[in-house]
């Protein structure tokens, strides 16, 4: 009985240290944490990178200086550990200092660890974020470093353009440098072009006619994909394709999403989807093999894609799958649409100063053919690219004469409205909605957000 | 005072201790915080500003989250049913089968796969190359499509899904509950005639009261937490047609990074949960 007692005791006493220790440790900073993801990310995969004790020693050395920094991520999760070593290994050639890379599997759980991180010394000193309001709210809390020196020295020089600096430009000063640069380009399945005795169309008429000829041959001219985020894509193509002031005046409020010519935009999309012209809305894993296998001929993606549907349905480059830009609807310049993820830099890391060094050597030509090579990348226009489709989505970024870049919807326009407008051109792509019904429910969200 | 302590007389609260001070530290303290949040407007980064009541008000106002609620009741009134009275008419039939081990083990093995896996494989047979497919093949092309991106209709199929991975687990538990009844009221009302639905409707399931209970409970608070399998199969979409208190709750903090928003949400959650349980629970165990 006593024994019992005393057993009961002691438990009681273990278990009371082990949950007030649990709270003592609640105070440390996201460096545990992220260490802890990463080792079960490696473990997850199976790529044998570096374990959880490297990197708690890597952090260490960063710290008090010892030549590594950190960077946080959601992007690589799923990245092979070959492609990965590639590219640290040449960043480290080239900057001197080691990349010790801690890729978050989940966004939620990464967003989660910068917030608990970001105002100590134990933060990264690179990471990833995301453009737009997201990185502007960074910017007011003074939370990352005005990297406009970086892009004076080397990034500018390195090919970059002005556009993308924009992207993450506030009061002037540029906070970011880009991670990825993604165009959004129209991938078209070529076997199919070939087989009907189509053209990549130069004019808006031509494409609607490129579509009806696939429709009536029984293939789906356009895939729509079923993630409620991806409602914007078409319809940021269309309003560009008519007048892309009135794409940024929707995105900025000064033009209402019931003017009458978003409404005649609209019209000519619902006359679109009406003639089945798009696929219902389908999950991103159906799209791919659906595009590969000619089911349907048209997908409006990142550039990148063309790596992805090499590697994993075989298709080529200029022989089975293409790519081209929507056309305008006046004839005029046509819109090439980019996503820029935001490289930054934590101000309050005691690695900020190496990190500066780090991002100075990032845009050199080796690491961005490296970047290119691995991931598909084309963030610079100096690396080498021997694709040429993929060249020549470079050159059209750079003719300015026939092409404008425009950051895309998802990052112009405040988030708060953004999600809603998601849902209702969902709700519209579904056939839920009447363009009047969807506009109005929009403009009426939009009054509230831009305070009209 | 040392001299009254007496080890007797707090032995059951030692005892009970370890308990106490875990879910006070991890659930309590996080029930406190999240009340207290969801006064505030805040995106994780930003100073905290105290709105008061403004996330309930705008919160019950929002379509979004009374499509939420209402598709939680769904969950919780489907689930409630259809795993209560198929699990209950499976262990019937296959308790006094020549090969029941064989039929338990096939009817559990969904629920020895987690919430996550399960819906990755209900995503895969549901794809437009899958069971749609398959039913195109049969003469029905209008039904290739994916199921799953047709609003409301989705919730119905995550249903399904949901009952298929639960089933195996409720239906061992009215088996064990079969099993440990007493055999002399069956044997009694035999005598005296009773038919077979008069058998279980007047005698086993009275006497199987607890284990009923138990699975009634355990399906209402899962049901209303309800959220990997909606996680993997929709993320709560198209046009957040599918979502549920739980995911809406997960949407507005760690997405939408409305965190005031989402404590809210979870606040009303948890108000729910804790009168629907305590109020069936109470009601249960009344007569015991």
């Amino acid at each position: 009985m006593n024994l019992k007692r005393v057993t009961a005791l002691l438990l009681s006493v273990v278990v009371a240290a082990g949950a007030l220790a649990g709270c003592g440790n609640s105070g440390s900073t996201g460096s545990d944490n992220a260490q802890t993801e990463n080792t079960e990310n490696n473990e997850q995969e199976e790529t044998g990178g570096s374990s959880a004790e490297d990197a708690g020693t890597a952090a260490d050395e960063a710290v008090s200086g010892g030549g590594t920094v950190e960077f946080w991520n959601d992007k690589m999760a799923n990245i092979e550990q070959a492609s990965l070593d590639a590219v640290l290994g040449t960043v480290q050639s080239v900057s001197g200092y080691t990349l010790d890379m801690i890729p978050y599997p989940d966004t939620a759980s990464y967003q989660t660890a910068m917030q608990q991180t970001i105002r100590d010394e134990k933060a990264p000193g690179l990471f990833t974020w995301w453009s737009g309001s997201q990185l502007q709210t960074l910017v007011e809390n003074g939370l990352v470093e005005d990297l406009t020196p970086v892009w004076e020295n080397s990034i500018y020089d390195a090919g970059v353009s002005q556009g993308i600096a924009d992207a993450f430009t506030f009061d002037g000063k540029v906070y970011a440098a880009p991670w990825s640069v993604l165009y959004n380009v129209v991938l078209y399945n070529k076997t199919v072009f070939d087989q009907y005795g189509l053209k990549e169309p130069e004019t808006f008429d031509e494409f609607l006619q490129v579509c009806e000829t696939l429709k009536s041959n029984g293939v789906t001219p356009i895939a729509l994909k079923s993630d409620s985020w991806a409602g914007f894509i078409w319809f940021q193509a269309l309003l560009a394709a008519k007048d892309v002031e009135l794409y940024k005046g929707i995105c900025d409020g000064s033009i209402k999403y019931t003017d009458p010519r978003v409404v005649e935009v609209m019209e000519v999309w619902k006359d679109m989807l009406d003639k089945d012209y798009f696929s219902v809305p389908i999950d991103w894993s159906d799209v791919r093999p659906s595009f590969a296998k000619g089911e349907v001929a048209m997908m409006l993606e990142p550039h990148v894609e063309f790596t992805g549907m090499k590697k994993d349905f075989d298709m080529v480059e200029g022989e089975s799958i293409d790519a081209f830009v929507v056309p305008a609807m006046d004839g005029g310049k046509k819109t090439i649409f980019f996503e820029a993820a935001p490289l930054c830099i934590s101000t309050s890391s005691a690695q900020k100063d190496d990190a500066m060094k780090v991002l100075e050597s990032w845009y050199s030509e080796d690491v961005q053919n490296m970047f290119h090579e691995e991931f598909g990348y084309t963030n610079t226009s100096k690396i080498h690219v021997d694709t040429p489709v993929v060249q020549e989505i470079l050159d059209a970024t750079a003719d300015a004469d026939n092409y404008q870049l425009v950051l895309r919807f998802y990052e112009s326009t405040p988030d708060k409205l953004r999600d809603f407008v998601l849902d209702e051109l969902m709700r519209f792509q579904l056939k839920n909605a009447t363009v009047e019904d969807m506009l109005n429910t929009i403009q009426a969200e939009a009054d509230t957000v831009f305070g009209n | 005072m040392f001299k009254s302590f007496s080890f007797k007389k707090y032995k059951d609260y030692l005892y009970i201790a370890p308990a106490v001070i875990f879910i006070t530290v991890f659930f309590i303290s996080s029930i406190v915080y999240a009340f207290r949040l969801s006064f505030y407007e805040w995106d994780g980064f930003s100073k905290m500003e105290f709105v008061g009541l403004h996330n309930y008000i705008k919160l019950f106002r929002d379509k979004n989250f009374l499509t939420s609620a209402m598709n939680t009741v769904i969950w919780v009134a489907s689930s409630l049913v259809l795993s209560l009275a198929m699990p209950l008419l499976f262990a019937i039939l296959i308790i006094k089968s020549s090969w029941s081990g064989g039929f338990k083990n096939i009817f559990y093995f969904p629920s020895a796969l987690s919430g996550t896996v399960g819906g990755l494989l209900m995503t895969s047979i549901l794809s437009i190359y899958g069971l749609p497919k398959i039913v195109g093949m049969m003469g029905y092309p209008e039904l290739v499509r994916d199921w799953l991106s047709i609003p409301y209709v989705n919730t119905f199929v995550m249903i399904v899904s949901g009952i298929w991975q639960g089933l195996g687990l409720n239906m061992l538990l009215f088996i064990s509950g079969l099993n440990s009844i007493d055999s002399s009221p069956i044997e009694a009302a035999k005598i005296e005639g009773a038919n077979t639905f008069q058998m279980y409707t007047r005698v086993v399931f009275p006497l199987m009261k607890n284990t009923i209970v138990v699975v009634l409970l355990m399906s209402l608070v899962n049901s209303f937490k309800t959220f990997d399998n909606i996680w993997i199969m929709t993320k709560g979409g198209p046009y957040r047609t599918s979502e549920t208190l739980a995911l809406t709750m997960y949407q507005e903090s760690f997405i939408r990074n409305d965190f005031g928003r989402g404590a809210a949400v979870a606040i009303v959650l948890t108000v729910v949960v804790v009168f629907v349980s305590y109020f069936n629970i109470r009601n249960s165990f009344k007569e015991n």
